[in-house]
């Protein structure tokens, strides 16, 4: 249209989405010419920006979170312990460093999409950083029972965004060896490992995901599937505590209540140990050279195109 | 030669029955679609309602009666992923992969056959020599190295041509290039040792003696004996090109059917999968067909055998 509301006379008449899998071909169409915006690997970054080409950035698009498969009864991590010696492991930094070409931020939170602490309040508090310390893992195996560790399957896949997928799953395994767990990686794609999951078939096996960050609605709805008893087959928590809280959640009305039981939620997750939040993820945009100003956006799914098109 | 053509329509036909079968039951070996299409948070009621419409909550022998009932009035069912009619998604790629292959047919043939015939008669030269490199080369070089090489460097960093999609004649050349490089090694290659074995004949020894021509006794006399293994391996590899140039339509994203059939795989689209596999049989077939037809015209000995 020649004139909208809310932005003005478009900068641009049409605006076409082009399905290119391979991600040479769609760098090669930036530098033709023949596309403006091209979503590109983190290790290509360097590259392009080098070239002279815009590389804008959804900050902490994704949270890359490990979760074990239920039931935890029998398994060496139904003793608190042994999951915090698993986070205590892990140098996260490091990981975002290497794995993600520094595109990534430690996370400390399990399931903590973070574009939903603004919304209700919460802020990672210092106690809450778990510092890199493989001695205190081991002493809290130890501690456990497990001074000569154990044994555990770390199913590995690449994923949609995550294309460094089994290099991070390798990088997991390493750490844990480290500490005395002997990790054994099982590539096998994320359909496969989903159902192992969900049918519950491999307890104590480990996976993950990059899981979108959203709003607080959205981090509910997704506590509600993930950290929640009754929903049976997704549920990697099994706490009556959260089961209570979120069930709460659901009855309540008043805003600032919600987000003090979404808040006591994260909290609990995050001192029981209830998975290893590893980073969050950037994923970057490149663009061409006559775009102009771009801001992504943080909202999940929405990059805020129609700001790209704005003549205002 | 009626008969011929019968026989081998019905041994076709019941190829595809049995076909028809297996794929039907290695689709759904790799597992439930439903993981794919519906969110990680998406619950059992979810996924039984999803089942329920889509049908896959029916028994398996029911599914696959009601799949091939109606495959053969070409209504190979829904895209579970896609959510359009199957038979629309194969309409809009075919011709593109049609197109991609004949095109890189077109390029080979027009290399190959030259190339091919002028090492066979030049035997030892450098001609000889540079067929013979650029032979391994393309038989050796894996396709999907040839095309991102392309991409990066033709089309991304010279920018020669374009990388991606289908845009006028221009956006052939790279992906028909890439496909047609491993069939012009293969034919040229075959071509020439035909030729070799063919020029050393008696026949061709009497015609020579008789005084034709050389470039008669090559292009008339020797090559079209030498033509029949060439034929059968350009026939086998133009419904190969069809129907299963995967890789290269992915890098170059081109929307033919093997991308098509990547796209169903990957999202455990049973119906895509199904009708990909089916569509790929029958070309396969009427290829085949086509192919001996052209040897009993190619060969009157053949012809009369027949």
């Amino acid at each position: 249209m020649d004139n909208h509301w809310r932005i003005g006379v478009p900068r641009f008449k049409t605006m076409l989405f082009r399905l290119v899998p391979e991600e040479t071909t769609r760098i090669a169409l930036l530098r033709r010419g023949e596309v403006d915006v091209a979503d590109v690997s983190r290790e290509r970054v360097a590259e392009l920006e080098k070239e002279g080409f815009p590389v804008h950035f959804r900050k902490e698009e994704a949270i890359l979170s490990m979760y074990w498969v239920l039931p935890r009864d029998g398994q060496p991590t139904a003793d608190k312990r042994v999951r915090e010696a698993m986070n205590l492991a892990v140098d996260r930094a490091e990981i975002a460093q290497a794995i993600f070409a520094g595109k990534a931020e430690p996370a400390f939170i399990p399931l903590g999409l973070s574009w939903s602490f603004r919304d209700i309040g919460f802020k990672v508090s210092p106690e809450m950083v778990y510092p890199y310390d493989p001695a205190r893992a081991k002493k809290l195996l130890a501690d456990a029972g497990f001074p000569s560790g154990f044994s555990l399957e770390l199913y590995a896949f690449q994923l949609p965004g995550l294309p460094e997928g089994k290099a991070f799953a390798e990088a997991m395994s390493g750490y844990w060896q480290k500490i005395g767990i002997k990790t054994k990686i099982v590539p096998l794609d994320y359909p496969g490992f989903r159902k192992l999951w969900v049918d519950r078939k491999v307890p104590g096996a480990v996976g993950y995901y990059n899981i979108a960050n959203r709003d607080w609605i959205g981090a509910y709805a997704l506590l509600e599937k993930m950290a929640y008893t009754p929903s049976k087959a997704n549920d990697t928590v099994a706490d009556p505590e959260i089961d209570g809280m979120i069930a709460q959640v659901m009855r309540q009305t008043d805003r600032e209540k919600i987000n003090a039981l979404m808040r006591n939620i994260f909290t609990r997750l995050r001192s029981e140990h209830y998975g290893v939040p590893v980073v969050y993820l950037h994923s970057p945009y490149a663009t061409s050279k006559t775009l102009g100003k771009w801001n992504p956006g943080s909202v999940m799914y929405d990059l805020f195109f129609d700001q790209l098109a704005s003549g205002k | 030669m009626i008969r011929f053509v019968l026989s081998r329509v019905l041994q076709s036909l019941v190829a595809l029955a049995i076909l028809s079968v297996v794929v039907f039951v290695l689709a759904r070996a790799t597992g439930d679609p439903l993981h794919l299409i519906l969110p990680m948070s998406a619950s059992e009621e979810d996924y039984a309602y999803a089942r329920r419409y889509l049908g896959l909550d029916r028994p398996y022998v029911e599914q696959y009666f009601s799949f091939v009932g109606k495959a053969v009035m070409g209504d190979f069912g829904t895209s579970l992923r896609a959510r359009r009619p199957v038979s629309e998604l194969i309409r809009e790629r075919l011709p593109n992969s049609l197109r991609l292959a004949l095109f890189a047919m077109c390029v080979s043939l027009s290399f190959a056959f030259p190339l091919g015939v002028l090492a066979a008669v030049k035997k030892g030269t450098w001609i000889d020599r540079t067929a013979q490199v650029i032979a391994v080369l393309g038989q050796s070089l894996p396709t999907f190295w040839v095309a991102i090489v392309l991409v990066e460097f033709v089309a991304g960093r010279l920018q020669w041509l374009p990388a991606g999609g289908i845009a006028g004649f221009a956006s052939h050349i790279l992906p028909g290039f890439t496909v047609g490089w491993v069939v012009l090694a293969g034919m040229m290659r075959l071509l020439r040792s035909g030729m070799l074995e063919v020029l050393d004949s008696e026949y061709v020894k009497l015609a020579r003696v008789k005084g034709v021509v050389e470039r008669r006794v090559v292009w008339l006399h020797a090559l079209k004996n030498a033509l029949i293994p060439v034929v059968t391996f350009a026939g086998i590899y133009f419904a190969i090109l069809v129907t299963t140039a995967i890789v290269v339509e992915t890098v170059f994203a081109w929307p033919g059917l093997g991308r098509l059939a990547y796209e169903g795989i990957s999202s455990r689209d049973f119906p895509v999968i199904q009708a990909v596999v089916l569509t790929t049989a029958v070309i396969v077939a009427v290829v085949n067909l086509g192919v001996d037809l052209l040897y009993a015209v190619i060969d009157p000995r053949i012809r009369h055998a027949r």
